[in-house]
């Protein structure tokens, strides 16, 4: 089984490699690296903030982009132009298609993320201390790398649920804008709960609250994985909340997974 | 060949060439009169509710904001009331998006305070801030300066400069500068208190040490003065006319000295000893 999924996954991996549009998205989040060492460059304190802040924006914008544009695109097509009769004909599995494509693409987000990770981390070091700016706060490349995985992790948690969206909607419009609401919804949540209370005008018992607290049960909190501000301001950060992090993004994406999974074999093709 | 296989269509692309060339270049004199920094487009979305828009880009939006109320500012020598309260907004907004971010302050005393006489609204943002950022001891004297310079709130000011100064590797002026504003207000004792504390940090070097123990030995020699002042003035029903008259009265066996050798100032009115 392992071995099929791992063929899927590789042949939606290459296909995606073969296809120039990701080759634009790399291109764009080069082109915005260059952009912030001018960005930087305007700003008279905090520069290496300013710095971060867009180096690893413009990962996740390149990530998010990747999703919405190219991901949702790739899964839909093969329902749509019935290439998947192609693949079920051969002696593989629904769920090792869900598994064997979820992986691939999985696999063209984390490669993107190294890539632009790596142009993030020159980027930031071009823009302070190549030109003798020395960091103020108390920086470390070893967090900026692991907001970058973290930032990744929640592309992953994207794009297990877009595969769901694709599973469930019949069309490929409908997939990006529940991907699109979904992203939004999860990012803002939390903050959406935080503003309300803070307000005063409503109680915890309020129906807006309740809302909110059944959609944490139902959405991610995307805003769990944004560890940014921290890392561009050399903020502390709990080795046991990134872990707890880690674990509901994982866990997350199995169950979209296996909800996945189980639309598709309902699902008449 | 090429050419004239598509000749009409060559034609048609030279056609759209000439009218872009044209249309482009009264553009570029049309938008020779602005520049980037014509208008300030800060949206007038509550601060909170803006980092719902950004979502995870907010300290990206706020470096965004920041440029550019930097700029407009920058290039217009007169900013009207109405475009002050665009930015004040613009300030909330970033601060909303990014509380860490030291520009944000900065740009607010510079811009908000000083240039804007907006003073409260840049107290505000230095308040918050010194409180999102506790190891940073910029903001706290920022704002102690805005309520002394601006408000002529001495109490405030001295309150701010000593809890300011309590913050690892804060210079020592800032403690000095709130135990003047203490002796202002009557509370030499809370600045004796700081001080004391500030002399036991290891990391002084010998002339903050000798400038710290100095100040602690003039805010001592006031506060003797002041019970001394309360003291003449439960017996007499008046002040001191001079400081000496509490040595005459007998309430004081001798002035006391200083380490710097100046003389208290003292005002007979009101009883105020003051000491620069």
């Amino acid at each position: 089984m392992i071995y099929k999924i791992w063929l899927v996954a590789f042949i939606t991996f290459k296909d995606c490699i073969r296809n120039k549009a990701l080759y634009g998205i790399l291109l764009m989040g080069l082109f915005l690296f260059g952009a912030n060492i001018i960005f930087t460059g305007m700003f008279s304190f905090g520069l290496e903030k300013v710095a971060v802040d867009m180096g690893l924006s413009t990962i996740s914008f390149a990530g998010l982009i990747l999703i919405f544009f190219f991901s949702i695109n790739m899964m839909s097509n093969d329902i749509e132009k019935k290439t998947i009769y192609l693949i079920l004909s051969r002696p593989i599995s629904k769920p090792e298609y869900i598994l064997g494509k979820y992986f691939g693409l999985s696999l063209v987000i984390i490669l993107s993320s190294l890539v632009l990770g790596i142009c993030a981390g020159f980027s930031v070091w071009l823009s302070t201390t190549a030109v003798g700016i020395a960091f103020t706060t108390s920086f470390s490349w070893s967090f900026f790398s692991l907001s970058i995985m973290l930032q990744t992790l929640s592309l992953l948690i994207l794009l297990s649920l877009a595969l769901l969206w694709v599973m469930i909607s019949s069309h490929q419009f409908t997939a990006v804008l529940l991907s699109l609401m979904t992203y939004f919804v999860g990012q803002n949540m939390e903050n959406v709960k935080n503003i309300i209370l803070s307000t005063k005008l409503v109680s915890q018992d309020a129906l807006s609250i309740k809302a909110i607290n059944i959609a944490t049960w139902i959405l991610p909190n995307l805003a769990v994985f944004n560890i940014k501000t921290a890392i561009a301001h050399g903020l502390p950060i709990n080795a046991g909340s990134i872990l707890l992090s880690g674990v509901y993004g994982l866990s997350y994406i199995g169950m979209c997974l296996c909800l996945s999974i189980f639309v598709f074999k309902k699902r008449e093709i | 060949m090429a050419f004239r296989k598509n000749y009409r269509l060559s034609l048609f692309f030279c056609f759209f060439l000439i009218v872009f060339s044209f249309s482009n270049f009264l553009v570029k004199e049309n938008r020779n009169t602005f520049n980037a920094t014509y208008s300030i487009e800060i949206s007038s979305t509550p601060a909170k509710a803006i980092k719902l828009l950004a979502g995870e880009f907010s300290g990206l939006m706020a470096d965004y904001l920041l440029l550019q109320i930097g700029s407009f500012i920058g290039s217009n020598s007169h900013v009207s009331n109405e475009q002050w309260e665009t930015i004040r907004k613009g300030f909330d907004q970033a601060f909303e998006l990014d509380p860490y971010f030291q520009q944000t302050y900065i740009q607010a005393q510079a811009f908000l305070a000083w240039d804007a006489n907006m003073p409260r609204a840049a107290i505000k943002i230095l308040d918050q801030a010194s409180q999102k950022r506790p190891w940073d001891w910029m903001p706290g004297y920022y704002c102690a300066f805005d309520h002394y310079y601006f408000l002529n709130n001495f109490q405030k000011a001295a309150d701010i400069f000593l809890e300011t100064a309590k913050i690892k590797n804060s210079p020592v002026i800032i403690a000095l500068l709130g135990s003047r504003f203490a002796i202002k207000d009557k509370r030499t004792q809370a600045s004796i208190n700081i001080l004391e504390l500030m002399l036991k940090d290891p990391g002084l070097d010998e002339n903050n040490i000798k400038e710290i123990s100095h100040r602690i030995d003039v805010l001592k020699s006031i506060d003797i003065l002041d019970l001394a002042i309360d003291h003449y003035k439960r017996i007499f029903y008046v002040y001191p006319s001079r400081l000496e008259d509490l040595v005459t009265s007998k309430i004081l066996a001798r002035l006391p000295e200083n380490p710097y050798k100046k003389e208290y100032r003292y005002n007979p009115d009101t009883g105020e000893i003051s000491f620069d």
